[in-house]
């Protein structure tokens, strides 16, 4: 028989309630409002230390990374897989906290920026999802280096980082102990339609009409020009890698336990309906998260919320059975 | 091999501020901040500040990208705010004394002579009142897609400049046909007030040009205007990218190039100059190269980069 949906969302919600003294939604679909007309405060918070610097991926670029926590022999490490492209971009401040959140929990994180990605060198015009993937097993190579061959890696991915952190964790030659995904594109290639969708309405913001549509767009991939996903210039090889990612056949190959937490303006009833294509998966926890988005140009500004950060810091805590086969 | 470095600088209120340091291979005449658009962090918008300070390090400036507290991957924490009221306190000066702090760090640690601050959006008018704020610190200014008209606070019942709301209004009237932008309007999700705010405007008489220096109106941000006047008087050289198409473009032509500059787009110490279908953040890489260009050729003029090194002089640095 097929298991059904494993949701914990109002678990997870009144835990946090707890935590947070936050109120969360029950069953009816809410929106968040923007935050209040107030006048922004800069508060003295100081951030743990954190060490940061290149490693070398295995096609000898060099990657940016940023370690967070102060052991010096942790059992196990998290390595954060960022977004793609702007979305990342958006992501950063909110990563860099869940990660000092994690740290100030005793855990210790490994961020990096994949090859032609935020400061890592390189080009992402011929790159894709099994590049990127690759980097994550150099990240996670490196981590082992550092600490021990011992060390458990968990990922934690964001959007279309997801994919890449599932196609490492199922085909990478360094075993991945777990996954947590927040907000996780389940369909790469609806994916890259948005993305291209982004090339229009600059289009039409530059030249006040569309000289290229969609179609033109996919012909110029295809003879091996680039298009600009707000302002990161992407060839085929991200085309037909996203064209050909789904989330579902890679969990549900995945040996390990998932974690997926939905994050969207509007929470609650659409949970179900946004993570239908993972119903029924073994080892795939599904987690309805706080309304809030922070990797695009909402309009609003957002930090990584309180709500969120224990939310994920649960999720992350939480005992998993070893990895099946492991 | 990237010949790049974290850079950390703390403050007197001991937060400490990140950075990516670059130097180049031989001694360094001038040195470049690069500081986040808004609300980014370092890299820039699509990594530009990346791109122009990697091309400026084969060139042989040193550069920083640099996270104010805050932003990035620097402590501080910005309280939950709108967008329009975190952008109104960077528009009014919230990043003056980071900038000073890290001006001088940068100078201190590439042994530059000169520094030039650079920013895009928020950054632009950071970089610009920062150095106004410093003229003794800061030799010269870029900024890209500058915001001469400050945000708008929705209790101020302002209406934007005509011409920026008349094509804001033509948008609107593209995405009429969009599900995606009636599902928002249905959700409530829409900017009801800005929407109006710019209908507002777009059907309202445009104002009349008054020559008056003295006279500031809703339109205008006091703070560039007193900077934008001290970095002429100082003689600091200040090159302004805009791409044609940027609403920002549009507002600083129809306020500020018009009213204070007489429509010169060249005089004195500052320049302006325009990519060609360019957005506000350059997104095409048509744009991007243009843009690059033309920071090039300013640079390459006002601060040329010192001779490239002998071999001894290499071997020098390398030892260092």
């Amino acid at each position: 028989m097929t298991p059904g949906p494993r949701f914990s969302t109002m678990e997870i919600h009144r835990s946090a309630s707890r935590a947070t003294g936050t109120r969360f939604p029950s069953t009816t679909a809410v929106t968040l409002d923007a935050p209040p007309a107030t006048v922004p405060v800069l508060r003295a918070a100081r951030l743990a230390p954190m060490h940061r610097g290149f490693f070398e991926n295995r096609r000898g670029k060099s990657l940016y990374h940023a370690l967070h926590g102060d052991r010096p022999a942790p059992d196990e490490v998290w390595i954060f897989c960022p977004a793609l492209l702007e979305e990342a971009t958006f992501a950063l401040r909110p990563s860099v906290q869940l990660a000092e959140a994690f740290a100030q929990d005793g855990a210790t994180v490994l961020r990096f920026d994949y090859e032609g990605q935020g400061e890592s060198e390189g080009d992402a015009r011929r790159l894709g999802v099994s590049d990127w993937a690759d980097d994550v097993t150099s990240a996670i190579d490196w981590v082992r280096q550092r600490f021990g061959a011992h060390v458990r890696v968990n990922l934690l991915a964001l959007r279309a980082g997801a994919l890449v952190a599932a196609e490492a964790a199922l085909r990478g030659t360094s075993p991945v102990h777990r996954l947590v995904l927040l907000a996780p594109v389940l369909d790469g290639a609806k994916h890259f339609d948005e993305c291209l969708r982004a090339h229009l309405t600059t289009q039409l913001a530059c030249f006040n009409k569309v000289n290229e549509p969609r179609a033109v767009l996919k012909e110029q991939l295809q003879r091996g020009q680039f298009v600009s996903v707000l302002g990161h210039d992407v060839g085929q090889a991200l085309a037909a890698s996203l064209a050909g990612a789904r989330l579902r056949p890679l969990l549900a190959d995945f040996r390990g336990e998932t974690d997926v937490v939905h994050l969207a303006r509007a929470a609650g009833r659409e949970v179900t309906a946004a993570l239908a294509d993972l119903h029924g998966l073994p080892r795939v926890h599904l987690h309805a998260g706080p309304p809030v988005t922070f990797w695009d140009q909402s309009g609003r500004y957002w930090e990584l919320t309180a709500d969120l950060s224990t939310q994920v810091r649960q999720l992350a805590a939480r005992e998993v059975p070893p990895r099946e086969g492991a | 091999m990237i010949a790049e470095r974290p850079f950390e600088l703390a403050g007197p209120d001991r937060l400490v501020r990140r950075g990516m340091l670059g130097l180049p291979a031989g001694a360094v005449d001038t040195a470049v901040l690069f500081l986040p658009s808004g609300l980014k962090y370092r890299a820039g918008s699509h990594r530009l500040n990346v791109r122009f300070a990697r091309r400026l390090n084969d060139l042989g400036y040193a550069t920083l990208r640099f996270d104010p507290a805050g932003l990035g991957e620097s402590d501080g924490h910005l309280s939950a705010a709108r967008a329009e009221d975190i952008a109104s306190q960077i528009e009014g000066g919230l990043y003056i004394g980071d900038i000073r702090l890290a001006v001088d760090a940068l100078r201190a640690q590439s042994g530059a002579r000169r520094v030039v601050v650079v920013g895009l959006c928020g950054g632009a008018i950071s970089a610009v009142l920062a150095a106004a704020a410093a003229t003794d610190a800061v030799q010269g200014v870029i900024s890209m897609g500058l915001p001469v008209v400050p945000f708008l606070p929705v209790e101020s019942g302002a209406v934007p400049q005509a011409r920026v709301a008349r094509r804001r209004v033509g948008n609107y009237v593209r995405k009429l046909i969009s599900t995606e932008a009636w599902g928002r309007v249905l959700r409530g999700e829409s900017d009801f007030r800005g929407i109006g705010r710019n209908l507002r405007g777009a059907f309202a008489q445009n104002r009349a040009v008054v020559s008056s220096l003295e006279t500031f109106r809703p339109d205008e941000n006091p703070r560039f205007i007193g900077s934008f006047r001290t970095l002429e008087a100082a003689r600091i050289p200040h090159l302004m990218i805009f791409g044609s198409s940027d609403n920002r473009w549009i507002e600083f032509e129809s306020t500020f190039l018009v009213r204070e500059l007489s429509g010169s787009m060249a005089q004195g110490s500052y320049a302006i100059e325009l990519v060609p279908h360019g957005s506000h953040e350059f997104h095409f890489e048509s744009s991007k190269v243009q843009a690059v260009e033309l920071l090039e050729h300013w640079m390459n003029t006002r601060f040329p980069p010192m001779a490239p090194m002998t071999r001894t002089q290499e071997a020098s640095h390398d030892a260092r």
